[in-house]
């Protein structure tokens, strides 16, 4: 069954929030940086440099 | 032709010109092969048709370094060996793999991927497999690979009718080769003992130990040692560069796109990395397993949240009654690097029922392992991101160089090494023949004769170099047969 579009929009808002919690994270853990400018190891998580910075990155 | 112990088969007159000492996939594919060619050879197997304990009780003996699976476990002492515990997973070596590593030392095969294709096409037919479809790139550096999980094949239960009906295979069940005897540069006998006792000798003009990955370094390590140096001349190697391939739960992902990695009816997706990509990280050759979650609609999204805040999820994990995790988790098998103190020896204090001296394995992990798990992670995570398929979180334990966990599957019990192919006799036992170096007469067949052990599972690979073997041997013996009679 296709899940319904408001269904949709709160997995993805959710999902959306999961995702931000690494960056809080990074106020009180150290992050390793990897081979690749791009990406940032945050307590063993290989994340996207944008997932813990924001489009500022 | 099957008899049940030495005595019924030396009353039969059968001649062989083949002894072939061990009964599981390696031996029984070479018999078969020898036989196709109209060869006859005599295959020994240790035990009965079914497992017993008293046949199990030879296989006894310890681990040191390690902790590893009682050895009596990890192996089956009966007619088909360890095909009868086999889980039937295969998968070839990679080209890749049969080449030397510049950065580890004592890697790399006298042959290459290309002497065994020839004996692919029947070697799918003896497990039933379809060919395998090329690896797909997945990400810059990973591959996805396809793993048959084929219906495993029980070589005692497969073959069984074919050789008790054969002509050119006596297949001597409750007898093993106590030990080998030889003069430095032939086998001239083997020394039976069968329903567990003395049973005399066997004499023919070819012999192959093919009794498995440990216990081959222990028949050929006592014969020598019997033989003061008759059976493996060049000894330094025998027994040494045991490998395994360990595994664990190394890791969580949280997969943005799951179709992209393809996971198969199980949920399993299988990743290999590029040659390239084990070199640029001085890696070992492994495999990553993402298994995807079972779940959907709220139970999915409560195990994406044990990815990120795995105390908030707890409770309500509790509250549905299900052990929920991130929606993915990576599992990781590794290729060891051949190390000489890695090895099968035989123990000053404990012997079999028969006086043979039992296992002490030593056998240890080191930093290359340690190196590799957590860089093949390290890999595997950032390509999945760069991609956005998704994030992987490496496991405290890998990432703090904490103990290894002690509730996981440790590894393959997959025994490789210890009379491993070579063209030095300082750091080999077989030739690229499978032939004992300096031995006229004497091959062995098995994942014991594998120089480098890749990422895969063994079994595809010992009976494609087992068909190599026989295929080799048919031709020797006809050989021999031709100058005898000129």
């Amino acid at each position: 069954m296709k899940p319904s579009d408001k269904t949709g929009i709160r997995r993805r808002t959710l999902l959306g929030a999961l995702l931000a919690l690494p960056a809080l994270a990074v106020l009180f853990r150290v992050i390793r940086p990897t081979a690749h400018q791009d990406l940032v190891e945050v307590d063993g998580w290989i994340l996207k440099r944008t997932d813990v910075e924001g489009d500022r990155a | 032709m099957i008899f049940q112990d030495a005595a019924q088969f030396a009353a039969s007159g059968f001649t062989p010109q083949v002894c072939i000492v061990g009964a599981g996939p390696a031996g029984i594919t070479i018999a078969n092969k020898l036989a196709a060619a109209g060869i006859p050879s005599v295959l020994l197997e240790g035990g009965a048709e079914e497992w017993t304990e008293d046949s199990q009780d030879v296989y006894r003996g310890v681990t040191i370094g390690d902790p590893y699976f009682d050895l009596d476990i990890t192996r089956l002492r009966f007619l088909g060996g360890c095909s009868n515990h086999w889980a039937g997973w295969c998968r070839v070596l990679d080209a890749h793999d049969f080449t030397a590593k510049s950065y580890v030392p004592d890697t790399g095969w006298p042959i290459r991927r290309g002497d065994i294709e020839p004996f692919l096409p029947e070697t799918f037919d003896v497990l039933g497999l379809h060919d395998f479809p090329p690896d797909r790139q997945t990400t810059d550096r990973f591959y996805r690979f396809e793993v048959q999980k084929s219906e495993a094949v029980r070589f005692g239960e497969k073959y069984r009718e074919a050789i008790a009906a054969s002509e050119h295979i006596a297949l001597l069940l409750n007898t093993a080769a106590g030990e080998l005897v030889g003069d430095g540069t032939r086998i001239t006998a083997a020394k039976l003992i069968s329903n567990g006792a003395a049973a005399g000798e066997i004499a023919a003009p070819f012999f192959v130990v093919a009794t498995g990955g440990l216990e081959n370094s222990r028949l050929l390590l006592w014969s020598n040692e019997r033989s003061n140096g008759g059976v493996v001349p060049h000894a330094d190697a025998l027994g040494r560069y045991w490998m395994e391939h360990p595994m664990y739960w190394t890791g969580n992902a949280f997969l943005t796109d799951t179709a992209a990695l393809t996971p198969d009816h199980e949920g399993h997706a299988f990743f290999i990395p590029s040659p390239q990509a084990m070199a640029e990280r001085e890696v070992l050759n492994f495999h990553v397993q993402v298994e995807t979650m079972p779940f959907s609609g709220a139970k999915r999204m409560i195990a994406d949240l044990a990815c990120h805040a795995p105390q908030t999820a707890e409770w309500v994990s509790n509250l549905l009654g299900a052990k929920l995790q991130c929606s993915a988790r990576v599992h990781l098998d590794w290729e060891q690097a051949p190390r000489r103190h890695n090895r099968v020896a035989l123990s000053t204090t404990e012997r079999d029922a028969y006086g043979v001296p039992r296992i002490e394995l030593h056998w240890k992990k080191d930093e290359l392992d340690r190196h590799t798990m957590l860089e093949a992670m390290r890999m595997f995570g950032e390509d999945l991101a760069r991609k956005d398929l998704g994030r992987v979180q490496i496991s405290d334990w890998v990432l703090n160089g904490e103990d290894y966990p002690d509730d996981m599957e440790l590894a393959g019990n997959h025994h490789m090494g210890g009379t491993r192919m070579g063209t030095d006799v300082k750091t080999s036992v077989v030739d690229s023949d499978c032939r004992v170096h300096g031995m006229a007469n004497l091959f062995v067949g098995g994942s014991s004769v594998f120089t480098t052990s890749g990422q895969c599972t063994p079994t595809t690979t010992i009976v494609a170099l087992a068909l190599r073997l026989g295929d080799h041997l048919a031709r020797e013996v006809v050989g021999v047969r031709t100058e005898a009679k000129a």
